[in-house]
């Protein structure tokens, strides 16, 4: 099974994955590292490559919460492995997209990443312009 | 806003950087000084991939820096040029004219170093190559530009000598 690391900008990625549990349940193969002010590159760098490095040669999808942030401009150093990839932007849609479609053995990690994504980016409304488009 | 804003920053370009000043003060010219990420491809294509719409980058090493002073090509426009570490600012001091800024953005903490913001953690060292700079140029620890900036020379005791 794919693992799940979210690494984000304080605790968001903590909490997070406390709401998606209240969902889904309770997940294996999931670290959450959280980046609080006064940490250093290298301090979360070196957590995350510990992380990669206990998953071995199984494949590890990162979320982090911001393109251009430091967890994700940490997380992209990872992406010439091929069992590692990125999806940044992370939220609760996309987080469970992830923890469903991991169960399904035969999914590639290219194909959770980029259906997650899609998920995360799709669940974003503006309730009042749907509204409008009905009436 | 001064129109050529050196800041030191250990975490490079980041949200806070690009969020709070290219994106606030419309700055489109970047200019990374730091030796490993200019000779490392795939950190450059990281930070360049992250830059906003209007705005370019340029890596460069310290020595080539100050070699080249690749700034003053930059005619229109606001320049950032981010540094990643006291010490590397320190080696570019003599550079910054009249219309520059010296910002304090990042410094993780990490051995002796003392809390002076959130995000700004200093040891004596650092301090006084600081204080030093600031004889001659704007020195401020100053996060976001929203926030109110912190004149390095108010620092009037060293932080890590009270603490013994």
């Amino acid at each position: 099974m794919v693992g799940i690391v979210i690494l984000t900008h304080g605790l968001f990625g903590e909490e997070l994955y406390r709401s998606a549990e209240m969902i889904v349940g309770r997940q294996d193969k999931v670290e959450i590292i959280s980046m609080q002010a006064g940490f250093s590159l290298d301090d979360v760098a070196g957590r995350l490559e510990g992380v990669i490095n206990l998953y071995g040669s199984e494949c590890c999808l990162v979320f982090t919460d911001m393109f251009g942030g430091s967890p994700s401009n940490i997380s992209m150093a990872y992406l010439g492995a091929d069992t590692v990839e990125v999806v940044s932007g992370v939220n609760l849609p996309m987080l469970l997209k992830a923890f469903t479609m991991r169960m399904d053995g035969k999914r590639t990690l290219s194909e959770i990443a980029s259906e997650s994504a899609r998920a995360g980016q799709e669940s974003i409304k503006v309730a009042g312009e749907l509204l409008n488009k009905v009436k | 806003m001064k129109r050529i804003i050196y800041r030191v920053d250990d975490r490079f370009i980041h949200g806070q950087v690009i969020e709070g000043w290219i994106n606030y003060y419309n700055i489109p010219n970047i200019i990374l000084v730091n030796d490993r990420i200019a000779g490392d491809s795939c950190q450059r294509l990281i930070y360049e991939s992250i830059m906003p719409m209007g705005s370019r980058l340029l890596v460069t090493t310290v020595s080539d820096f100050e070699k080249k002073k690749p700034y003053k090509k930059f005619k229109k426009g606001g320049v950032l040029i981010i540094v990643g570490s006291v010490r590397d600012m320190y080696s570019i001091r003599d550079l910054p004219d009249e219309d520059s800024y010296i910002n304090i953005g990042c410094i993780a903490t990490g051995g002796r170093a003392i809390e002076v913001t959130d995000t700004v953690y200093l040891d004596c060292e650092q301090l006084d190559m600081l204080k030093e700079m600031s004889l001659s140029h704007d020195v401020f620890v100053h996060k976001l530009p929203w926030d109110m900036p912190l004149d390095i020379r108010g620092f009037e005791n060293h932080p890590a000598e009270d603490k013994k």
